[in-house]
């Protein structure tokens, strides 16, 4: 009897693990209900203590780490060949290489003008930007709206005497602004500009206010936002003359979580990175 | 597959390497779990979980002389590099402050609300046996079948769910679940 019902448990446990529901699980078993229901519903317990979902862009990083070992090994078990032959085997690797190698040269001849400022100026100009790496459960938008109040976006001017000052920084572009639009075109798109005081900066604030997200073909729905401020204590300098781009790159895999009861759970997870002293 | 010297070994080492990578897409996630449940670390689970497919190919000449099922043999090593970490928490990760991801300010109440519920679940993981605790992993956890978890901790299905039986009821006596 013991055994019975250790497989018919074990049988539930597993149809809920391929994401059937704990009720159609119960209704297969009405004599076990009163056994079986606490222990499934236990088990969901501890299951939602527990919950994670390994980020798509690790799982990826981590298969081209995989991919480039797997190639290590086939080229160490290779036959050896004449140098000759071992060399001009590959025309495409070597196109790559050549093509690596152009642009490299061509973009240092094209960014050493930018090396030295050619104006003289007292100011500098702040791009903030906005990325996105791509997220799971089927998300098609990610529909983003960043606050238009003097907290939007803002950056935090170190002061001689150790107060400093925030500057609010216009948003100039799209708000709201799609995610996933950037991610699939590969690009970053301008938020928000402004030109301010040369000089070091000590932090960047962000204040999202709406996230809305469209699932597939489906409508698009608010997303459950627990705080949308965005804070990054990060040192960087605006020069005379010179543009200087924050780049907020949204993990939209990190930060967005689907519940089981389709709520989506939008808690941002954005990467920071700061290109100084472009023209 | 037999092995045998010459080209028969050779396309052993190739049928295992295929056979490894194809188990990545559904294994990583599975075994990124399975290391999250024990390190509670979300990017240091993902990263063992990359590190076992590493591992894992770098010593399939070892795999092939046990004779168990490939995805066993991952979790014992997922389990060994788990092991290692926890070794190694109190050793300090220095980052560099251009590659920090920087999570927004969440509701702190929420915060502390899963904090408590993962300590006072933890407190009542330890309360069961290793084996039970290894079983709710490989079950619960990573998803895998009786069978599988059987192959794992060489033991019977129906040991298996024995033990995951009593290993519920335990929990459930003990985080006073309804």
């Amino acid at each position: 009897m013991a055994n019975n019902f250790d497989k018919i448990l074990d049988e539930c446990i597993d149809r809920i693990n391929q994401g059937e529901s704990l009720e159609v699980c119960l209704a297969d078993y009405p004599e076990y209900v009163g056994q079986l229901e606490p222990l499934l519903r236990a088990m969901l317990q501890i299951q939602g203590a527990y919950s994670f979902v390994p980020s798509a862009s690790a799982k990826r990083e981590a298969r081209q780490h995989f991919n480039a070992a797997l190639e290590r090994l086939e080229l160490r078990s290779r036959e050896k060949q004449p140098l000759f032959t071992r060399v001009f085997a590959r025309p495409i690797a070597w196109a790559t290489v050549a093509t690596v190698l152009l642009i490299l040269v061509a973009g240092f001849f094209a960014l050493k003008p930018w090396l030295y400022p050619i104006v003289e100026a007292k100011t500098g100009i702040i791009e903030v930007r906005v990325t996105d790496a791509p997220p799971e459960y089927g998300i098609t938008e990610i529909w983003v709206t960043v606050s238009d109040s003097e907290e939007g976006v803002a950056v935090h001017k170190a002061g001689d005497d150790g107060d400093g000052v925030w500057i609010t920084i216009p948003i100039t572009g799209d708000n709201p602004f799609e995610l996933l639009s950037l991610q699939k075109a590969d690009l970053d798109a301008l938020l928000a500009t402004e030109e301010v005081t040369a000089g070091k900066y000590t932090q960047i604030r962000m204040t999202i206010d709406i996230v809305q997200v469209r699932i597939g073909d489906g409508d698009l729905q608010p997303a459950v936002l627990p705080s949308g401020k965005l804070k990054f204590v990060r040192p960087f300098e605006v020069f005379d003359g010179e543009t200087t781009i924050i780049l907020l790159d949204f993990d939209a895999d990190k930060s967005v979580t689907v519940t089981g009861g389709g709520k989506v759970i939008v808690k941002p997870v954005v990467k920071l990175s700061i290109q100084q002293g472009k023209q | 597959m037999s092995v045998e010297a010459g080209n028969g070994k050779t396309e052993a080492k190739k049928y295992n390497e295929a056979k490894l990578a194809s188990l990545y897409e559904e294994y990583y996630d599975k075994i990124a779990r399975y290391a999250y449940v024990h390190t509670g670390d979300r990017t240091e689970a993902e990263d063992i979980a990359g590190e076992v497919f590493l591992k894992a190919l770098e010593s399939l000449k070892s795999y092939k002389e046990r004779g168990i099922p490939m995805q066993a043999w991952l979790f014992r090593i997922a389990h060994n590099l788990v092991v290692d970490h926890i070794r190694k928490t109190a050793k300090r990760k220095i980052v560099p402050l251009d590659n920090v991801q920087i999570e927004a300010d969440v509701d702190p109440v929420t915060t502390a609300e899963r904090n408590i519920e993962l300590e006072r679940m933890s407190r009542a993981m330890e309360q069961l046996t290793r084996e039970q605790r290894e079983v709710l992993r490989l079950r619960f956890f990573s998803g895998l079948t009786s069978k599988e978890a059987g192959s794992i901790l060489n033991k019977s299905d129906g040991a298996i769910r024995e033990m995951q039986r009593a290993a519920i009821e335990k929990l459930r006596g003990l985080l006073v679940i309804d």
